[in-house]
């Protein structure tokens, strides 16, 4: 594995916790992208004006203060999401700015590959939730909302797979399956 | 002044611009923020409250427990029938499943006491399903217990 994708994954990995509901998912999916734009642009920025020796003192600015900024909005619009998830929304802060040290002078590489992250959140989280609470949720500003139930899956439904035991055999089954995909698609391609 | 102390001076003066464009930017957000989120705060957790202490129960406004550290920082004053009267502390409890919203009672005597988790779908209000269990709410009650309120010249 690459330098970036490890240090990626390593800098991404106190979010499992925060990974067991779709709904979490996708606030902290769009806060990382937005977090991930604000740093590309500050670094682009930057370099235009000229400012290069400002460079990581305007870039921790930036990403703490998006984050305070859609914590605020978070507030607004999802008063109850806001008391669970501030705390990872500060934590993808200093996620974003190890993404960016990874390497300071390729600032798009560092950042594609993290942004692959966000994808495999969503289907992570999704099957978490699914799988231990028979439902998907979205935000919605009286907390969460069930948009598919399983009641079956609900009532019988194994919890240990929102556990962070869950996640890491989880993890693993998804590295296995994309590995797997993989392989497959160049054995096809040589064949033809 | 020469062109390289110009210069310096233009660079030191845009970064200094972009941070306090942040600061400003942060202030006037939470300024405008800080009402609806309280507001909206205390419309989904009014049910929870009244559920234990009666629809008498009343929240108040959005207020905090001196020393209590920054993870009791969302606190709503409670009136109502005497044993009502008290703080509602809205919490972050991190279960074997993830965070949730929980909310507790602190008494005017210091006990405290879980009423419930908000804002979870219908079927999953149960903190048992959401994996906070008996251990965890009694560890969270017994640090709410603890809070020191004569602590930084409070209360």
């Amino acid at each position: 594995m690459k330098k970036e994708t490890v240090v990626c994954a390593l800098a991404l990995a106190p979010l499992v916790p925060a990974m067991s509901r779709l709904s979490y998912a996708l606030v902290l999916g769009s806060a990382f992208f937005i977090l991930l734009l604000v740093g590309i642009l500050s670094a682009k920025a930057i370099s235009r004006i000229g400012l290069r020796e400002s460079h990581p003192a305007i870039l921790l600015a930036a990403l703490t203060a998006t984050a305070s900024l859609f914590v605020l909005a978070l507030r607004a619009l999802y008063p109850l999401l806001a008391v669970s998830l501030s705390f990872f929304v500060h934590i993808l802060a200093v996620s974003g700015l190890v993404v960016f040290s990874v390497s300071s002078d390729d600032t798009d590489r560092a950042a594609s590959i993290a942004l692959y992250a966000i994808p495999f959140f969503l289907v992570f989280a999704a099957a978490r939730e699914f799988l231990s609470f028979g439902m998907l949720t979205v935000p919605a500003p009286s907390g969460l909302v069930a948009i598919v139930s399983v009641p079956a899956i609900a009532e019988y439904g194994m919890p240990f797979w929102a556990t962070a035991g869950g996640a890491l055999f989880l993890a693993g089954a998804f590295v296995w399956i994309a590995k797997r995909a993989r392989r497959m698609a160049s054995l096809y391609s040589r064949r033809a | 002044m020469n062109a390289k102390t110009s210069d310096v001076i233009k660079k030191y003066g845009l970064t200094l611009l972009f941070l306090s464009s942040f600061v400003v930017a942060l202030a006037a957000a939470a300024f405008f923020t800080e009402r609806m989120y309280a507001q909206s705060l205390r419309d989904a957790c009014a049910p929870v409250v009244q559920a234990s202490f009666g629809p008498q129960a009343k929240l108040g406004k959005l207020s905090r427990i001196r020393g209590a550290g920054i993870a009791f920082e969302t606190a709503f004053e409670v009136s109502g029938p005497a044993r009502a009267r008290g703080t509602a502390l809205v919490v972050r409890v991190t279960g074997l499943s993830g965070p949730v919203t929980a909310v507790f009672h602190r008494s005017a005597t210091g006990q405290a006491r879980f009423l419930g988790l908000v804002g979870m779908p219908r079927g999953l209000e149960d903190p048992g399903k959401n994996g906070v269990g008996p251990v965890v709410i009694s560890a969270w009650e017994n640090r709410i217990s603890s809070i020191d309120t004569k602590k930084d010249g409070a209360q």
